[in-house]
């Protein structure tokens, strides 16, 4: 059976205060992989649209959920579709942000639900010249981030990059599990400096990192998997 | 002229009194438990939390945009317009409660603009107060970049008056918008080689415009053009609101940031070396001019002190120390 529990307002206050500074500190230092907040939902975080029973990434929808308010759309990527306004997380986000879900050319945020479904990503707006800031911030669901220090072998699994731009003082190694080359390669096409779509890739674990359209993405290697 | 010697002021000039008042002052270490608790009449930085969520998504935009004009809805606060309202909506979307802060207006902690902002913030958001730049996290300023150099975890807050710095060259902001986008910037180097030619220096001595990343102009706010330097890969995230311009940018950690020069005419800051504090002696600060008046209808003179008071009367501590350690030596 539910229980009921009552939520201090504050607590949210400061939840969104605190992962606020933690997306900014992602998206002015591309690459520093910092620990997300894990999020006070009431109830549990809904079920992945097309994995029945798997929850999705609690700690990326907090921090989804921190930047939403009535003012913008969102829209939300499962394996390389858009889902519908009728879909149970469309219906989850709306109640608890007074957002709507709208066509991905208007979305201010996107939640992607897994790293395999960046396909979608050039649908979405990426600014104009005139007004750069237009495009849209994308959430990555992805398996697991973790820094490259020199001493280790390459033992870890997944796509290792390496990171060059403003925010960096001279490069950033991290490796990333769960998305693909192809992946990367669609959010480096949705960028024509100074327009394109500022991407943060979550795993599962809360770890987040942050990809503004400064930051050149280079693929170094692709670890046997 | 003949300037005094730094510390040892003579008696007539009234500067030790001020010393003493200075070294007496009260300690502002800050006492974690003595965190002043908010007034519960407001929200948590006063701000609604809608109005923050805007604020935050566009100061994002800012910093993945670096030295792009980024328009945001600025509310009305207690405040007017133009006596730092960008720098505060900044401050209260991006403060938690665990924050240090520290506000400053032209480098002193203690004007009345400076002591105002500081009040509000601390009123609706409880955070413990500073002005011990080393020990803040979030410093809200408005024309100076603290003396002591900033690091990664902390992050400085602009006030800025007029954010566009075309503004010189063409007035209308939808035309300007427009030369932003087509990186038009050929208007403000004729304006900056005519001013050349007709004064022999750049006429503009604050708010020098910079090239961020070698893609957007961008204004400095009224930073005297001595902190200029100090924004080119800098550890620090600087973030810019403009309340009454509507305006949010930002420059990222470690980005170009580089003035508009002239190969045969470089840019340079207003410092001289020559010029010392006469209260802490330093002659690597940004200095001040002050008139003291003389004690019994003397005629007055102009001083030059630090700009940043904290800095200034850190130094005099660490000076008096270093002197009174000696003599217990000896």
């Amino acid at each position: 059976m539910q229980t009921t529990r009552l939520q201090k307002p504050e607590d949210k206050i400061y939840f969104n205060a605190a992962t606020f500074r933690l997306l900014l500190d992602c998206m002015s230092r591309p690459g520093k992989i910092i620990q997300l907040n894990s999020p006070d939902f009431l109830d549990q975080a809904p079920d992945h649209p097309d994995f029945v029973g798997v929850p999705l990434n609690s700690f990326a929808l907090g921090a989804f959920l921190s930047l939403l308010d009535g003012e913008v759309g969102f829209a939300v990527g499962v394996s390389e579709n858009w889902v519908a306004s009728d879909a149970e997380i469309a219906r989850w986000l709306t109640l608890r942000c007074g957002s709507k879900l709208t066509v991905p050319s208007e979305a201010a945020l996107a939640f992607f639900c897994e790293g395999t479904s960046v396909n979608s990503i050039r649908d979405l707006h990426q600014g104009t010249l005139l007004e750069p800031e237009l495009s849209a911030t994308v959430f990555y669901c992805v398996e697991k981030l973790a820094e490259i220090t020199d001493q280790e072998d390459s033992a870890k699994q997944g796509l290792e990059l390496e990171l060059k731009g403003p925010g960096i003082l001279n490069f950033r190694r991290l490796s990333v599990d769960g998305i693909t080359r192809d992946g990367i390669a669609e959010i480096t096409a949705a960028r024509h400096y100074p327009l394109g779509v500022d991407v943060f890739l979550v795993d599962r674990s809360g770890l987040c990192v942050g990809l503004p359209r400064t930051t050149k993405i280079e693929v170094i290697s692709l670890q046997s998997r | 002229m003949v300037q005094p010697e730094p510390l040892e002021p003579d008696e007539d000039s009234g500067l030790d009194a001020l010393l003493e008042q200075l070294i007496g002052s009260e300690n502002v270490e800050p006492d974690p438990e003595q965190a002043q608790i908010r007034e519960t009449l407001y929200n948590f930085g006063f701000i609604d939390e809608d109005s923050k969520r805007e604020v935050r998504r566009k100061t994002l935009k800012a910093v993945a945009i670096p030295g792009h004009l980024v328009p945001f809805a600025s509310r009305d606060l207690p405040v007017a317009k133009g006596w730092g309202t960008g720098g505060l909506q900044l401050t209260f979307s991006i403060i938690k409660p665990d924050d240090l802060l520290k506000v400053i207006d032209q480098g002193d902690d203690d004007s009345v603009n400076a002591v105002n902002l500081r009040r509000l913030i601390q009123r609706t958001t409880g955070v413990p107060i500073t002005t011990d730049t080393t020990l803040a996290s979030i410093v809200q300023t408005r024309h100076r970049v603290p003396e002591e150099p900033m690091r990664e975890d902390q992050i400085l807050v602009l006030q800025v008056p007029m954010a566009d710095p075309l503004r010189w060259v063409q007035p209308y902001i939808e035309r300007s918008t427009e030369m932003h986008a087509e990186m038009d910037y050929a208007p403000i180097w004729v304006y900056m080689y005519e001013s050349v030619v007709q004064s022999g220096d750049m006429d503009i001595s604050s708010q020098y415009p910079v090239m961020v990343e070698g893609r957007y102009l961008m204004d400095t706010t009224p930073c005297p053009r001595y902190d200029v330097p100090r924004l080119h890969m800098s550890e620090t995230l600087y973030l810019y609101g403009a309340g009454r311009e509507k305006r949010i940018y930002a420059i990222p950690p470690y980005s170009r940031v580089e003035p508009l020069e002239f190969e045969d005419f470089p840019f340079r800051t207003e410092h001289k070396p020559e010029q010392f504090c006469e209260k802490c002696g330093s002659t690597n600060t940004y200095l001040t001019r002050h008139y003291i008046e003389e004690k019994q209808g003397g005629e007055g003179r102009w001083a030059f002190f630090c700009s940043d008071t904290s800095y200034c009367q850190k130094h005099i501590l660490m000076k008096t120390g270093e002197k009174a350690e000696k003599v217990s030596g000896e």
